[in-house]
């Protein structure tokens, strides 16, 4: 049965805007919360799809990331006045890395920064995987706008193949087995089979798809004027970058103006596609609730002080897709042997 | 509706000429058969006919192809989706989606169709195709004949007035085989499609085309009705081969048709009896194979319920089925790479799973379905070469083999540009080196022509004779009337029948052999059997 | 020269200084609270963007779309499959033989998609994935903008040596990449804004060699290696199937003679 599931866009809302508030350094108590409302939205309302492993996958990652930041900023700190709670040995380094010194006092201070900032990290990967796991790739990538259609269909064959291929690669080994290779079996016996099949494979989808008319609407001129405006656009951010690295005036201005240009960019290149979809993923109410309190949020946090309000209004805005979004469906797929 | 002006076609890179100066035409509502043997062009022929040749895979071409008016050349393929559909040989290949209901509609996202539109058409085709409860399902969990089924769903809702298609049924069971024929003619009949097909499985296929054009492979082509055709072809199925043979006339192409002037010959035979097939004796000869009780369980499902199987040196043992019945399982048990839940599997007396390297492969050899897997090599002799490394036997023996099965088979071309025919006899080499007691063959006519397959039966008959055993899993009802000593039935991972071949297959209707259909009720396989037994008499 | 080249050209430069910004950045931005670092962040995705749309507009044939998918899912499975096995992925040796044989562009869209139709699919998506890919894309590029060779064993030597340098260079990139973000700016191992590159550079490899440099030199010896194990039948069938499917542009068909 097809049950709804939130359009993945607007779970990449939700996750950018929790990106976004815990960049703005809202406080220790905001981002645990953050991190807290995310993990509670993504065990609610996830999948069983390959993608909802995501999570846990960025939980694991996010926790590497924030011991090396504790790690280094502890072990390896530029000295700042403050309480000493307590000091490391000092390790002697080699000559070439002179003038690094591993170890002494270490402030509690300095461990407060530091943790701080390992915790912005960790809930900015958090934030991530929890929009990865909840949005499904192949409706995502189905509902690009016409202008990235092309790359869409791409990356739609390579997630439709990569099944196959993971069972070809299987059913290789065992004919290897079954030929007397014993243990580790070698690549080349491998790889070679696999890459002549799928080889064969692309000269036979390629044709397919010509064959039922891919390609038939694209027209070029709408595209070559998209394509300068493009141009203006990453050359005028090329010039915001310099201005920015050298701290010259004005590099907001060309960003600016480079987001500007690239959106009407998108915009002259998209009509000159004319694709339809076939049942596109729907946009409803619940949709524009979850971008309305992404947007929210991100507001929120830059305009706001930080208070106890705040970070409870942070919490609830975070957790908000608990209340509006649709259940996951269980995908129907009986294997027949 | 299609019109072929002189047409004259060569690849660059090949030497020959495809096609020379060909002129015919096909008009609306036919259901036209390609025949010819494989490399001959027919793959050619239907591309020819929609643009991809030579817009997509290149090709000189001369002459001009009309379909409704337009002209192939000034079209591209796609520009002629509305008018001409073409699935091609493997059309799982062609798959770009998910599931069924998305593969249908996807053609249509490309040609810019509205949203309204598209809904309607795709419901109509799922009902066309009876594919209403599969919609949902993800493609790769189709068997043969549904993703077929979904690739001409595919391509019917851009509502073209052609279809073509490239070897539809050879890679199905007859079943599913029989399922998409008559789909197609139901297209021709009730919609009035044109529909051109290339295959090579005569059998299945005769009794529904209209006219055959029959590629000879001289560049020159033979176009007529199919009693015709037939007449004047050497590689036939067996039903026209005993109407030539006992010059019946008109010459039957269906089995009704046969039966209606078999009886002079069924009076002939009725106290003959066929040749006796050798079936080496289990007290005499040992056992090369020994299953007792074994049961396989993947997670949800129970493959094999307590199968009890012997199998003695010297024996062809045909294991029959429909897909799902539980075939692979019992190969890969017998081989030691499907795990088994309980029982036990001997291989000359030792557990199957317990075989490794040389061990294994001087026991068992097994030809998997998917040929090209053990293909690795940049070049025939290099094939070999590396298969005599792998083998551990003396360098050479591998090709000794080949040349053998192949005699004409030319050292430097590259694996993956022969034949089927050709590639099968390859791997039987490779597979032989190691001079296996044990040849374990699953699905092997896939994709075979009939020159092909006759050369593969003598291959088996050779290894009978020499003491070898082999177990073929195979839906090709003739390939085992030809070779089998015994046929093996499973469903639903039981073992229902068990016994020689004549009784097996004479007592099952739908996977009787076209003789023993049209000779019922007197009990005869082959075309070969009933010669020898009129020329004993 | 493509008319997309120059497009190609800044947008790569936006990407190394995405990458590089540490080394670059003036004094004058000590006390920017990290905003640097979420600009960077930012706008690499959107260089991206602006190559992806340029690059895979009506440029893209249908056989090279169908190539492009097909070679990225081997690819794709290849890293599930060899994450189990070997433990770094095998997924550089693809990117580069399939560069090698289709072109520099379709090299850079190889690695783009490889990266990330394997991230999406293992789960593997972080903030860094546009900067992986980008790096990966230009790997891919590298390798068919190296010189045409005409003995196939000097080539595959060549592009051994060239997985090499590639395993070292990524590693080395996307720590550069991380290291604003592993160690904050102030500690002994952070960039100094303003610095000279140089001292900077020093400070940065040795964050590189105390984080992952231990990853690098596997990842380089074990691409190389495959290049050299099965480069040779790989490179040939890529060439043997552009041949067989016609390989050649669009405008070149239509000047194709048809008699």
């Amino acid at each position: 049965m097809n049950q709804r599931s939130l359009h993945p866009f607007a779970w990449w809302a939700w996750g950018l805007g929790i990106a976004v508030t815990a960049s703005q350094t809202p406080g220790t108590l905001a981002l645990i919360l953050l991190c807290i409302g995310a993990a509670m939205v993504v065990y609610s309302k996830k999948s069983d799809q390959p993608w909802a492993k995501a999570f846990a996958i960025g939980i694991r990652l996010g926790l590497i990331t924030f011991v090396i930041r504790m790690i280094f900023g502890v072990s390896l700190s530029v000295p700042i006045p403050g309480n000493t709670l307590f000091t490391l040995p000092t390790i002697p380094l080699p000559d070439w890395m002179a003038g690094i010194r591993i170890g002494g006092p270490v402030t509690s201070e300095r461990l407060a920064i530091t943790a701080t900032e390992g915790l912005t990290f960790f809930t900015l990967i958090l934030a991530i995987s929890a929009a990865s796991a909840l949005a499904n790739p192949k409706q995502g990538l189905r509902a690009l706008p016409g202008v990235m259609h092309q790359a869409g269909v791409a990356l739609i064959i390579s997630t439709t193949l990569i099944p196959h291929f993971v069972t070809s690669i299987q059913r290789v080994k065992q004919a290897r087995r079954l030929r007397g290779d014993q243990q580790r079996i070698a690549f080349r016996k491998i790889a070679v089979p696999i890459f002549e099949d799928s080889l064969q494979r692309a000269i036979n989808l390629g044709a397919a798809m010509e064959s039922r008319g891919y390609g038939f609407n694209d027209s070029s001129t709408g595209r070559r004027f998209g394509s300068q405006i493009l141009l203006s656009s990453v050359v005028v951010i090329t010039i915001g970058v310099s201005l920015f690295l050298a701290a010259i005036e004005g590099a907001g201005i060309a960003f600016g103006i480079g987001m500007i240009l690239l959106v009407a960019g998108l915009l002259v290149a998209n009509k000159s596609t004319k694709r339809t979809r076939y049942r596109p993923q729907v946009w409803k109410g619940a949709e524009w609730v979850v971008v309305a309190t992404s947007i929210t949020l991100i507001n929120l946090v830059l305009f706001q002080n930080e208070s106890i309000f705040t970070t409870l209004a942070i919490f609830i805005l975070a957790i908000s897709p608990l209340f509006v979004a649709p259940k996951e469906r269980k995908v129907i797929s009986e294997v027949s042997l | 509706m299609i019109s072929f002006n002189q047409v004259s076609l060569i690849y660059p890179q090949a030497q020959r000429t495809i096609f020379n100066e060909l002129t015919f035409s096909v008009p609306e509502g036919e259901l036209l058969l390609i025949m010819g043997q494989t490399g001959s062009g027919k793959s050619s022929l239907l591309k020819l006919i929609n643009g991809l040749v030579p817009h997509h895979t290149g090709g000189i071409l001369s002459g001009e192809i009309t379909v409704a008016g337009r002209s192939t050349r000034m079209h591209r393929p796609r520009e002629l989706v509305d008018l001409i559909g073409i699935v091609g040989q493997s059309p799982a290949d062609g798959f770009v989606t998910d599931t069924v209901e998305e593969e249908i509609a996807f053609g249509m996202e490309s040609l810019g169709i509205p949203s309204e539109v598209m809904r309607k058409r795709v419901e109509e085709t799922l009902d066309l195709l009876g594919l209403a409860q599969l919609r949902n399902r993800s493609l790769s969990t189709l068997s043969g004949g549904e993703a077929q089924r979904v690739a001409i769903a595919a391509v019917l809702t851009m509502h073209p007035k052609v279809l073509l298609l490239d070897e539809p049924t050879s890679a199905l069971d007859p079943i599913a085989a029989e399922e998409v024929l008559s789909i197609l003619a139901r297209l021709v009949h009730d919609l009035g499609l044109t529909i051109i097909i290339a295959e090579h499985r005569l059998e299945r296929v005769l009794q529904f085309v209209d006219r055959i054009i029959h590629v000879l492979g001289d560049g020159q082509v033979r176009l007529g009705l199919p009693e015709e055709i037939m007449a004047q072809s050497s590689s036939a199925p067996p039903v026209v081969l005993l109407g030539k043979d006992q010059d019946w006339n008109p010459l039957p192409l269906t089995i009704r048709d046969a039966r209606r002037l078999a009886q002079p010959l069924r009076d002939k035979l009725a106290n003959l009896s066929p040749p006796i097939r050798k079936t080496p004796s289990k007290k005499t000869v040992p056992l090369i194979l020994e299953i007792k009780k074994l049961v396989v369980e993947y997670e949800k499902k129970v493959a094999l319920r307590g199968i009890d199987l012997e199998v003695c040196e010297g024996e062809v043992v045909a294991i029959m089925g429909r897909n799902g019945a539980g075939k692979s399982s019992l190969l890969g048990s017998t081989v030691g790479i499907t795990p088994i839940k309980s029982g036990q599997v001997l291989l000359n007396g030792a557990p199957a799973a317990g075989l490794n390297g040389k061990a294994l492969i001087s026991l068992v050899g097994f030809v998997p379905q998917e040929a090209t897997d053990l293909l690795y090599g940049e070049s025939v002799l290099q094939e070999c070469t590396f298969a005599d490394r792998d083998s551990q036997v003396d360098p050479g023996t591998t090709y000794k083999i080949l040349s053998q099965l192949l005699p004409d088979i030319t050292q430097s071309a590259h694996p993956r540009d022969l034949s089927e025919g050709q590639r099968l006899c390859l791997v039987l080499a490779i597979v032989l080196a190691a001079s296996p007691k044990l040849l374990i063959l699953d699905e092997p006519t896939r994709g075979l022509d009939y020159s092909a397959k006759l050369r593969l039966i003598k291959i088996l008959r050779a290894m009978a004779d020499e003491g070898r055993s082999v177990i073929l899993a195979t839906h090709d009802v003739e390939l085992v009337a030809e070779v089998a000593t015994r046929v093996i039935f499973l469903a639903e991972g039981e073992k229902i029948a068990d016994g020689s071949t004549l009784e097996i297959l004479t007592s099952s209707p739908a996977f009787a052999p076209q003789i023993s259909k049209i000779l019922a009720p007197g009990k005869w396989l082959t075309f070969s059997e009933i010669t020898s037994a009129l020329e004993q008499s | 020269m493509n008319k997309s080249t120059p497009l190609l050209g800044f947008a790569s430069i936006v990407g190394f200084f995405a990458f590089a910004w540490p080394l670059f950045i003036s004094a004058e931005h000590i006390e920017d609270n990290g905003q640097s670092k979420y600009l960077f962040l930012a706008l690499m995705p959107v260089a991206l963007l602006i190559l992806i749309i340029e690059l895979t507009q009506g440029d893209l044939d249908v056989k090279s779309l169908a190539f492009l998918g097909v070679l990225t899912a081997t690819g794709a499975a290849l890293r599930i499959f060899g994450a189990g096995a070997i433990g770094v992925e095998p997924i550089w040796f693809l990117i580069i033989l399939g560069g090698r044989a289709l072109g520099k562009r379709f090299g850079f869209l190889l690695g783009l998609n490889v990266l990330f139709a394997s991230a999406l699919l293992t789960g593997g998506a972080g903030p860094w994935l546009a900067f992986q890919m980008m790096a990966a894309a230009w790997v891919g590029w590298g390798a068919g903008a190296l010189p045409k060779i005409k003995t196939l064993k000097i080539e595959i030597t060549v592009l051994a040596i060239y997985g090499f340098v590639a395993g070292l260079v990524f590693g080395a990139l996307m720590d550069l990449q991380l290291w604003p973000w592993l160690v904050g700016a102030d500690t002994q191992i952070s960039f100094i804004a303003g610095a000279p590159i140089l001292e900077n550079l020093h400070r940065y490899f040795i964050f590189h060699f105390l984080t992952a440099m231990a990853w690098d030199i596997p990842r380089a010896v074990l691409t190389a290696t495959l290049i050299v194990l099965a480069g040779k039948p790989i490179l040939n069938s890529l060439r043997r199937s552009m041949r067989k499917a016609n390989f050649i542009s669009v405008r070149e068909m239509e000047q194709k003679v048809v008699l």
